[in-house]
């Protein structure tokens, strides 16, 4: 609970900060789309990687509770991995003057946002047995994410380069940290929510099990 | 037998429309755009070219908040239906006669 308070007073607050920021000098008001979009993109992958190590420590171990956090976390992919994908297009029809370009960053990251769709429709469908199948998909969509972040500096693209953001002025820095928290927050409690209603999944097994003895 | 030969013209048009629509479609989309004679600056575009910036951002903050408060909602509610499933269950089984 005080996490979804701190969670909820972060997102009524960034409107205002990000409204004071500065504009962009070429792009002008279009640009302040990053103060979401960077924050979506960054738990996009954090989110594949939480996904992706929890799969190998379920692998290695069986634990069910890695499966959990895993599923859980393929499902934050989907979410954070959508709103990068539309606000990213939003700010690129003003800025680039197209709403896509098959650059190695955006399309690898729609490869990784479609690993994870095909990772939940796997566990939906596949029946028994499709855990562990699933786990070896997250594998390849956390090999993919290193690839994402790195993509747009070792090949000329239209995207922005990751030195961007140590470069910011304080005026933008502040309300993108800010907003980057206010999404971490957001997706530490919807991790947990999200894990928490696994496991009631997992006693309900349990309990249908027991009754059916 | 008209109509045979009828039906059968119009499945082999279509079937022509839709080879030259596979084979028009990667050509229109590979096609090289007209070449620009020089860097233009967005603020310099003459006002009909010039896209309105507001409305993506409003689209972009919009998108946002509801998909999180879509997907918080439905966290919630799927949490509420496993909780009262889990405590039927759970009395079911305590008033279960024992074997």
């Amino acid at each position: 609970m005080p996490l979804a308070a701190l969670c909820g007073a972060m997102f009524a607050a960034s409107p205002f900060l990000i409204a004071n920021a500065p504009y962009e000098s070429t792009m002008g008001l279009v640009q302040k789309v990053f103060y979401y979009h960077l924050p979506s993109a960054w738990m996009f992958l954090l989110a594949a990687l939480v996904c992706g190590v929890a799969s190998a420590r379920y692998l290695a171990t069986g634990v069910i509770r890695h499966d959990h956090t895993a599923q859980a976390a393929a499902e934050l992919i989907v979410l954070f991995g959508l709103l990068t994908l539309v606000s990213g297009p939003l700010w690129a029809r003003r800025a680039w003057g197209t709403w896509w370009v098959w650059d190695p960053r955006l399309t690898s990251s729609l490869v990784a946002w479609m690993m994870s769709c095909a990772y939940l429709i796997l566990r939906r469908y596949g029946g028994p047995g499709s855990e562990r199948l699933c786990a070896a998909v997250a594998l390849f969509g956390m090999a993919n994410v290193p690839f994402i972040y790195v993509s747009v500096n070792y090949w000329r693209t239209i995207h922005p380069a990751t030195s961007v953001v140590p470069t910011l002025p304080v005026s933008m820095g502040l309300p993108l940290w800010f907003c980057v928290i206010a999404f971490l927050v957001l997706f530490m409690l919807l991790m947990t929510m999200r894990v928490r209603l696994e496991a009631g999944r997992s006693r309900l097994d349990a309990l249908h099990l027991a009754l059916d003895e | 037998m008209r109509v045979r030969t009828t039906v059968h013209t119009a499945f082999r048009t279509i079937c022509r429309l839709v080879a030259a629509a596979f084979w028009l479609a990667p050509v229109l989309a590979f096609a090289q755009p007209p070449q620009q004679d020089g860097f233009v600056p967005l603020s310099e575009l003459p006002p009909q070219d010039q896209l309105p910036a507001a409305p993506l951002l409003i689209a972009a903050y919009v998108v946002v908040l509801v998909a999180f408060f879509v997907y918080v909602g439905s966290i919630a509610r799927r949490l509420n239906g496993v909780q009262r499933d889990v405590e039927r269950l759970e009395v079911a089984l305590k008033e279960r006669p024992r074997s």
